[in-house]
């Protein structure tokens, strides 16, 4: 009943995203960080061979062409789609986990117009992304200065107007918030209601009235672009409400903006969790290398590097299969919020502890412009963004003790 | 008028692809390297050689490969005609490659230089 094997196709997706995580990532990864830039060329080359940071790449059959006779194919190979994800994540991670979030493509802004867009809307959105055309980006902003965690104190506001919406508010912390073309941004149409008056829009880059204000200046991910947006009486019109009216209509369905908000989290949870991985890992194998060449190979001190990396590696293991178990799941069309909370809130705390102790087992030769430093700063953000690991246990314990009448 | 892509054969494919590549060797000047193809569902390899700004076909596997691209032959034709991206083919398991990674993400951008649709 449980396997712990790879398939050949999973074997194969690991091994060339390795490859090019080592080959392409890893060459610009410390001059990325120190410049708080990823090349244009390098992206403009990147999204010539087609890579991009989308969580519907995998599984997915020719996107443009064909679609109905592939529809048969598409739902047989999107099974693996999320363990295809993590296992392309955790590479990513390994090879630069700030160059990764900023691949091209529609990023934390795919899946929520997957899920919740309109047939009209999905093409419009994720056509945009083309080998053939320049690089494009797409963002999710969900995050206020005034509600991070407590995504129902929204503060955006959404007002109905003829044939559309104003919206009006200030977004932060949004990964490729001034690159992207178009920005899944939630807002509110009645802040008494609560969760029920969020709604998805997508704002359009150029759009009047929504500008990038500042981009932030982080301790880790350096090179990818953090950016705060301002939503000044900016008219969204009646097309880019994700869903369309009628979708949030259907009181009964349960579709609210919070469900929309939530339901890309249970996807894109575990690929941050195995980005985390990934970085833990890199961390752990270039520790463990130096050990190997540089420790005498006895004596007190080798023995204490010795038991650090077992640990380390303990570590890794366990969190990789905690991912591994979300993303499966999610596979099989089975509820992961639980596991999906689990996997991300496990793997960014070790994720920070092995890169620590890394750090430590380096000694002054990993605390300048060294690789295991930066993936120390770039490991911290893991264990806030995308909820913070309070959220996360939150989530677990809901999930726990709720079917047993314990309401949290 | 020639033949439709539709029509070809496997053999004739690689034919065609030896005399575009030769008629045009810029993008190739470069590369010193020997490709397999093993199409699936015919049960046929070619393998493409790359040397001194040539290109040459040859059936079976005579050499050894750098590196070798399994897919099949309707796939194959596909992304000839820039239907199918190699990315998606390989993410979707319609390709698979033994051998050196990068020089297969190589071949499929350089045949992407060629305008197929004009040849076949």
């Amino acid at each position: 009943m449980i396997s712990f094997k790879m398939s050949p196709h999973q074997i194969q997706v690991k091994e060339v995203v390795h490859w090019f995580a080592e080959n392409e990532m890893r060459p610009i990864s410390l001059a990325s960080d120190q410049h708080k830039r990823v090349p244009d060329e390098w992206l403009e080359n990147i999204n010539q061979l087609g890579i991009q940071l989308s969580t519907s790449s995998f599984g997915d059959s020719d996107s443009t062409s064909e679609e109905s006779d592939q529809t048969e194919k598409r739902k047989k190979s999107e099974r693996q789609g999320n363990r295809l994800a993590v296992i392309a994540a955790e590479e990513l991670g390994w090879g630069d986990p700030a160059i990764a979030l900023t691949l091209p493509g529609p990023g934390l802004g795919g899946p929520p117009v997957q899920a919740s867009g309109t047939p009209e809307q999905k093409r419009r959105f994720m056509s945009i992304f083309s080998r053939d055309e320049p690089p494009r980006w797409g963002a999710y902003a969900l995050t206020e200065p005034e509600a991070g965690s407590d995504v129902s104190g929204l503060k955006t506001t959404a007002v109905k107007t003829n044939g559309g919406y104003i919206l009006n508010g200030q977004k932060v912390f949004i990964t490729n918030g001034a690159r992207a073309s178009w920005v899944v941004v939630f807002a509110t149409v009645d802040q008494k209601s609560g969760r029920a008056g969020h709604r998805a829009f997508v704002v359009e880059k150029g759009t009047p009235g929504f500008s990038c204000t500042r981009l932030a200046d982080k301790m880790g991910l350096r090179a990818s672009e953090t950016a705060e947006l301002l939503l000044e009486d900016c008219f969204v019109p009646e097309e880019n409400l994700l869903g369309g009216e009628s979708y949030y209509e259907e009181k009964s369905a349960g579709h609210t903006g919070f469900r929309v908000a939530m339901q890309t989290f249970d996807n894109t949870r575990p690929i941050i969790a195995a980005m985390a991985t990934g970085i833990a890992r890199a961390a752990f194998e270039y520790t463990l290398d130096f050990v190997q060449h540089e420790y005498p190979k006895h004596g007190r001190s080798f023995h204490t590097a010795s038991t650090i990396l077992a640990k380390a590696q303990q570590e890794i293991d366990a969190s990789r299969l905690l991912t591994w178990e979300a993303a499966w799941k999610a596979d099989m069309g089975k509820p992961n919020a639980k596991e999906a909370a689990m996997c991300k809130s496990f793997s960014g705390t070790i994720s920070l502890g092995v890169c620590s102790r890394c750090l430590e087992v380096l000694g002054p030769d990993g605390v300048e412009g060294h690789l295991v430093e930066k993936l120390y700063r770039d490991a911290k953000i893991f264990d806030i963004f995308e909820g913070t690991n309070q959220i996360q246990h939150l989530i677990i314990a809901r999930h726990l003790y709720e079917p047993l009448g314990v309401r949290i | 008028m020639a033949k439709a892509i539709e029509e070809y054969s496997v053999q004739e494919t690689g034919q065609k692809i030896e005399q575009v590549l030769n008629e045009n060797p810029e993008p190739i000047k470069e590369m010193n390297v020997i490709y397999q193809y093993d199409i699936t569902d015919e049960d046929y390899s070619f393998q493409l050689h790359l040397a001194d700004g040539t290109a040459k076909v040859s059936v079976g596997s005579p050499d050894k490969a750098d590196c070798t691209i399994q897919m099949s032959f309707p796939d194959f034709k596909k992304m000839l005609l820039g239907k199918l991206n190699g990315t998606v083919a390989f993410m979707s398991g319609k390709l698979k490659i033994r051998g050196d990674i990068g020089k297969a993400i190589k071949i499929e951008s350089v045949l992407r230089q060629y305008n197929v649709v004009d040849h076949l």
